[in-house]
């Protein structure tokens, strides 16, 4: 291939700023795409060499006021990276709390996929990943309401996919596992980190660049036929 | 393109020996063998993740191939084109591209997978 993949493209990456999204966005931006990413701070920074937008998507009117500026730049790529969690036991669930996750994990990824269609359709091609979660699929204490934001965000891209699939526009979920970022180590004692490790056939948790590698792919050209997917990148760890 | 693996992946078997061994499977989904395959393979994965080995399985959906096109005659070759949401079927070149990513140095992570590459077929 001569050139770079995405040369020619405009990518945005929600939660861009951090973590796994971070390194999508690097990585996008190295394949040769116009990269916006988004962060929750006014005063806020992209990666080098993107441009960057605030937006807090725990805020319905931010969210669709952010959506109309994405529409109106058109990307071809669109990453819905931003997320949170709160882990908590079932029965102290707030019904505040189950609100902001789903409208940050599954409502705003749902407008902003909605606002970036006419413009993928109009381009004839078109690449939506979003990062769902292994929690999204299995489960354990303290996870339901962030499975459920996720399990649902998986529903989402697959009937998305479904309707868009013959306009050239291809729509997946990647379920990253552990991931060894700031928020986990910050998280997590180096005790906790070393159980994490050995629950995971592959030894390790995953390095940030590793769900890029695999997200850029899947946003790229190289990937013609895969849609309406949920793929793990997870060292193994929801097969066992 | 340099590999972005961690410095750690693979298990060093002598002073300057690094393996990196990738397995994978072609396996055809609505067939015996897909749900065979794919418990054998997670078997398999999970015992040689630690060793640098990931072992996974992609599952194309409707392929066109001359094999395909000498069984089917043509009208139902395109009928079973329309049957998927992207309104054709895969060529090989397409699958070919995923297993060439899954077996290379990008894919440090993923393993025990049964990746479909049907785009909807199996999820409509």
């Amino acid at each position: 291939m001569i050139g770079k993949p995405l040369e020619g493209r405009r990518a945005v990456v929600t939660g861009g700023t951090r973590g796994i999204g971070r390194a999508i966005a690097i990585r996008l931006r190295d394949d040769g795409a116009q990269v916006l990413a988004t962060g929750t701070r006014p005063d806020g920074a992209a990666p080098e060499g993107c441009d960057y937008g605030p937006v807090d998507f725990a805020d319905r009117a931010a969210t669709e006021a952010f959506a109309a500026k994405l529409a109106a730049l058109a990307p071809h790529i669109l990453v819905n990276n931003a997320g949170v969690t709160k882990p908590q036991p079932f029965a102290e669930i707030g019904m505040d709390e189950f609100a902001r996750v789903h409208q940050v994990n599954l409502v705003a990824p749902m407008i902003l996929c909605r606002a970036a269609l006419p413009g993928m359709r109009a381009a004839g091609w078109g690449r939506i990943v979003n990062i769902s979660s292994i929690w999204g699929t299995v489960s354990k204490t303290g996870r339901a309401t962030y499975g459920a934001s996720k399990a649902g965000l998986n529903g989402l891209t697959a009937g998305l996919a479904a309707e868009v699939a013959a306009e050239g526009i291809l729509a997946n979920c990647v379920s990253p596992g552990f991931i060894d970022t700031e928020m986990t180590r910050g998280t997590l004692t180096d005790a906790q980190v070393a159980a994490l490790e050995r629950i995971v056939p592959i030894g390790r948790l995953a390095q940030p660049n590793e769900i890029a590698a695999f997200v850029a792919w899947m946003a790229g050209p190289e990937n013609t036929y895969i849609s309406g997917q949920v793929i793990p990148i997870d060292g193994g760890f929801t097969m066992v | 393109m340099p590999s972005r693996a961690p410095p750690h992946a693979g298990r060093r078997l002598g002073p300057d020996i690094q393996y990196h061994l990738r397995l994978g499977a072609i396996s055809k989904i609505g067939r015996a063998t897909y749900s065979a395959t794919r418990s054998g393979l997670d078997g398999l994965a999970a015992e040689v993740a630690a060793d640098g080995v990931l072992a996974n399985c992609v599952s194309p959906g409707v392929v066109d191939t001359e094999l395909l096109r000498g069984v089917y005659a043509e009208e139902q070759f395109a009928k079973l084109g329309r049957s998927v949401p992207i309104g054709r079927l895969a060529q090989p070149e397409e699958i070919a591209a995923l297993v060439a990513w899954m077996a290379g140095p990008e894919n440090t992570y993923i393993s025990g997978r049964a990746t479909l590459i049907d785009v909807g077929f199996s999820m409509v």
